[in-house]
């Protein structure tokens, strides 16, 4: 005979149950927050432990004049070999192999002393975007590395997991053991605050990545020479000449094939990073963190899609409509289906982040047809303003985080510093020496027209030789540019760094863009919210004014627009982001 | 002596047969641009010129498959987690149904209820992590057999399959001719049991086929992942959308792609091409097993 379930006997003796587990499961799971003691304020470095200094850089390569970025060193082992760290990186088993087996890893452990075991984890989801399931795992479950390298947290991630005390903040380490840490806060000033926490600490180690042309990416735009040639004109410099040339490229057609786009574009490629440029500073929402087109104005946060200057822009797009040569293909076509386009020639003007946007493959073949794709730079609209959109904050990356679970993280930060060193970094990137990349002799030119520091065959190196881009680096702009170029056999890069040179002297100035901040959980749950729904709503809106479905002209219209915005408390999202910038650390 | 069909039956008969055919077209086109895409040249793919047989004929995409490490062990893997999880599954799922469906058996609503619960209120990922983490199956593939190695649902169907072929009269009889309830159960159970032991093991053997969550979670060492997270994180690590990896290489985007547009399609075939073969041959019992929610 069994009793009934819900008997008061069965009731209680759950309860009791359920209150032991959670007892239990509470104490396994609760981290206690320990380690990280050292004082706040100014950081010191650590007391008794003497400053590492660095000794003079070896000149035996070649540094172009104004050069700034990494050097090398001479430098011993600072390490026995009896000492081994777990770090966790991230899994790539195409480029970097096993990271266990791999020569960096080899070279590296010789030039420091310190033995890694090297945890790799997958930290990507099949569309491309950040999946951190695992690495929140391992937290969460108390599973603590020594160390994380290369693991994409955001800086709202590492203000939490510091303030929690799973990271140890890295401020009195760097000043006593990573003298190129130091050197490098010096050459980038704003990159400390980039990644401190808004407690003022800094949980991590810093890296640079400073490219170039990829601050000006997500705006540049694209015209088939050899069809300007065809109808008779320049590559156009105001936005009204930009009309005349795709209309010449639609009643003329010189590419000669059916199905020819004057202008194209996909899904993921905004236009109003280009477009609205030529009318205000327009940031957009293609800045890290898909901050919904806000922008500084002296120092107040101010959004970009419902001022004047925007309706203007509008009216110029509403004429492109009316044109025919912006149609809603150039909203709603999928980036493969650009791709193809371009493959068969059909596409005149675009605005797209580089020619492997429309071309698949992109081979480097002297005569391929992407080659015939020049930038645009900045149309000047009609009020006379002619902005290009520039990202001044694109150069740090993720570095390495040391856990409360290790047990010298002075030698971790040493480690790092020895990573940094021009020389094994040119490993970590490069794979082998004299395999794979050298340095360069005099005369070898880099991408930047002046004297090249390293001349590199294969990017990635080859598998289980390199790091790819997963190390703390310091690749700053200089010691990016000044990678050999071959005159004869131009890469990407140097059409790149070209297409770069003419945009930024239009960028807005540095003071209209509003840089990373760290939003507080709540802020950041609501923040979340709105950006879905602002960010829908003015790209819904720019393709319904643009196919003029709506009318920029029409008064009724405009206004009904702005009231959306109205009614989806725009004005919390400004707020939270001014709140956030005002305390932002330094 | 041939019946001769009425004209409503010749009608059912065609439109029967043009509907199946259809249905079998749509289904079976797919499969066949697949397999031809896997034979066919990345620029031809690329330029959507693949409709039905292969474009420019090529078997590079098999010979890098072949020459990758990753993806051969991945398969290996994905054999041993598929024949391990079926079999501990089965064994697992038949003992508790045949339990759990003899009258005779004393707490059993508990019993029952005490399966179910997990069903409808799970823990989460932080929990069963820090389980298994503490029961040091972390990095094996014990991590990958062990946890969710017998789904309720199955446990239920088993208990339906046995209440309704194995009446109590049978019991009886056993008991009667001197069986223990061992013997019933090893002689008389299941020898009757076929089509759900064929069930389990196929529904058993094509979750643990198709999954990867376990191993991308619990584990860390490539050499142990099945090859659905190897495809996977190929898939992964070829999106990288130009933005997001941190220096605009646009070589090593280029690179991506180009791998994974080769592999894709010959990815998709490997993955798919056993359990295609093992079908036909356990679909009798699956059929079979398959109605037994169904009254008789």
């Amino acid at each position: 005979m069994n009793s009934s379930p819900l008997s008061r006997r069965r009731i209680l003796q759950a309860t009791l149950a359920g209150l032991g587990t959670a007892a239990v499961g509470g104490s396994i799971a609760g981290c206690a927050p320990g380690g990280g003691g050292n004082d706040p304020g100014k950081p010191s470095g650590l007391e008794s432990v003497p400053k590492a200094t660095l000794p003079e850089p070896r000149t035996d390569m070649l540094f172009a004049d104004g050069y700034v970025g990494p050097y090398a060193y001479d430098r011993k082992p600072f390490g026995d070999g009896t000492k081994t760290f777990r770090i966790v990186v991230a899994q790539d088993a195409q480029v970097v192999g096993d990271w266990n087996n791999n020569k960096t890893t080899t070279e590296v452990e010789k030039r420091t002393g310190i033995k890694i075991e090297f945890v790799p984890v997958v930290v990507r989801g099949t569309d491309g975007t950040i999946d951190m399931t695992k690495i929140n795992a391992m937290l969460a479950g108390g599973d603590l590395p020594d160390a994380f390298m290369g693991i994409p947290f955001t800086t709202a991630q590492l203000a939490l997991y510091g303030q929690q005390g799973l990271f140890l903040p890295l401020d009195d380490y760097i000043n006593t053991y990573s003298p190129i840490t130091q050197k490098v806060m010096t050459d980038y000033p704003d990159l400390r605050g980039l990644k401190a926490s808004p407690d003022g600490k800094l949980y991590t180690m810093l890296g640079v990545n400073d490219c170039y042309h990829c601050n000006s990416s997500p705006g540049r735009a694209w015209v088939n020479k050899k069809y300007l040639d065809k109808v008779g004109m320049d590559i156009p410099t105001t936005t009204e000449e930009l009309r005349q040339v795709l209309l010449e490229f639609k009643n003329k057609n010189p590419s000669g094939k059916s199905g020819f786009l004057p202008f194209a574009s996909s899904e993921s490629s905004p236009m109003d990073t280009f477009f609205m440029n030529s009318f205000l500073a327009n940031p957009g929402n293609q800045l890290p963190g898909n901050v919904a087109w806000l922008r500084l104005n002296g120092g107040k946060v101010e959004f970009t899609a419902n001022l004047p200057e925007w309706r203007e822009a509008l009216k110029y797009l509403n004429q492109l409509g009316k044109d025919g040569t912006l149609t809603q293909a150039t909203f709603t076509m999928k980036d493969t289906e650009l791709q193809q386009n371009g493959n068969k020639g059909l596409i005149g003007f675009t605005r797209a982040y580089w020619w492997g946007s429309f071309f698949n493959p992109v081979n480097l073949d002297l005569d391929a047809p992407w080659r015939d794709y020049v930038a645009v730079p900045p149309l000047k609209g009609p009020g006379g303003v002619q902005y290009a959109w520039w990202n001044y904050y694109g150069y740090s990356t993720d570095g390495l985080q040391v856990t409360k679970k290790c047990a010298d993280p002075g030698a971790l930060v040493q480690w790092t510093d020895y990573i940094m060193d021009l020389d094994t970094a040119m490993w970590t990137y490069g794979g082998v020496q004299h395999e794979n990349w050298d340095y360069a002799k005099k005369g070898d030119v880099g991408i930047n027209g002046k004297q090249a520091l390293v001349s590199r065959k294969l990017f990635p190196a080859p598998v289980g030789t390199g790091w790819s881009q997963y190390a703390v680096m310091y690749r700053s702009s200089d010691y990016r540019l000044a990678e050999k170029v071959d005159p004869k056999a131009p890469t990407y890069e140097a059409g790149l760094y070209e297409a770069g040179k003419k945009y930024e002297p239009f960028a807005y100035p540095q003071d209209s863009q509003l840089p990373p901040v760290i939003l507080s959980t709540e802020d950041s749950a609501a923040a979340a919210d709105l950006n879905t729904s602002i960010t829908n709503e003015v790209k819904v809106s720019l393709a319904k004014f643009s196919l003029g479905q709506l009318d920029p002209n029409n008064d009724a219209d405009w206004n009904a627009y702005l009231d959306r915005f109205t009614a989806m408390n725009l004005q919390a999202y400004v707020d939270i982001y001014q709140k956030a910038y005002d305390s932002r650390p330094q | 002596m041939k019946i001769k069909e009425t004209a409503g039956d010749r009608t059912f008969n065609v439109v029967n047969t043009a509907i199946l055919v259809t249905f079998t077209l749509m289904v079976l086109y797919p499969l066949i641009f697949v397999i031809s895409a896997s034979f066919s040249s990345a620029e031809a793919i690329a330029n959507q010129e693949v409709y039905l047989w292969p474009v420019g004929f090529n078997t590079d995409a098999y010979a890098t498959v072949w020459e990758s490490p990753n993806l051969l062990s991945g398969f290996g893997n994905a054999v041993v987690y598929t024949i391990g999880g079926a079999l501990i599954g089965t064994v697992l799922t038949v003992l508790a149904g045949y339990g759990a469906s003899r009258e005779d058996v004393p707490f059993r609503r508990v019993i029952t209820i005490f399966f179910l619960i997990p069903t409808l209120v799970s823990a989460g990922i932080v929990p069963t992590y820090i389980v298994v983490k503490q029961l040091g199956l972390l990095d094996t593939r014990w991590a990958v057999l062990l946890p969710g190695a017998m789904s309720v649902f199955n446990v239920i169907i088993t208990r339906t399959f046995y209440k309704m072929s194995i009446p109590n009269e049978l019991l009886e009889a056993a008991r009667v001719d001197g069986a223990n309830d061992f013997h019933f159960f090893f002689r008389v159970a299941i020898p009757l049991s076929k089509p759900i032991i064929a069930v389990n093991l196929l529904f058993y053997g094509l979750a643990q086929w198709n999954g990867w969550f376990s191993a991308y979670l619990y584990t860390n060492d490539l050499g142990l992942a099945p090859i659905q997270l190897v495809l996977r994180q190929l898939l992964a690590n070829s999106q990288i959308d130009p933005a997001m990896i941190g220096g605009g290489d646009v070589t090593e985007i280029l690179k991506r792609r180009e791998l994974f547009d080769k592999l894709k399609y010959a990815m998709i075939v490997i993955a798919m091409i056993p359990p295609l073969i093992a079908y036909p041959f356990v679909q009798k019992h699956f059929v079979k097993g398959a109605m037994i929610g169904s009254l008789k």
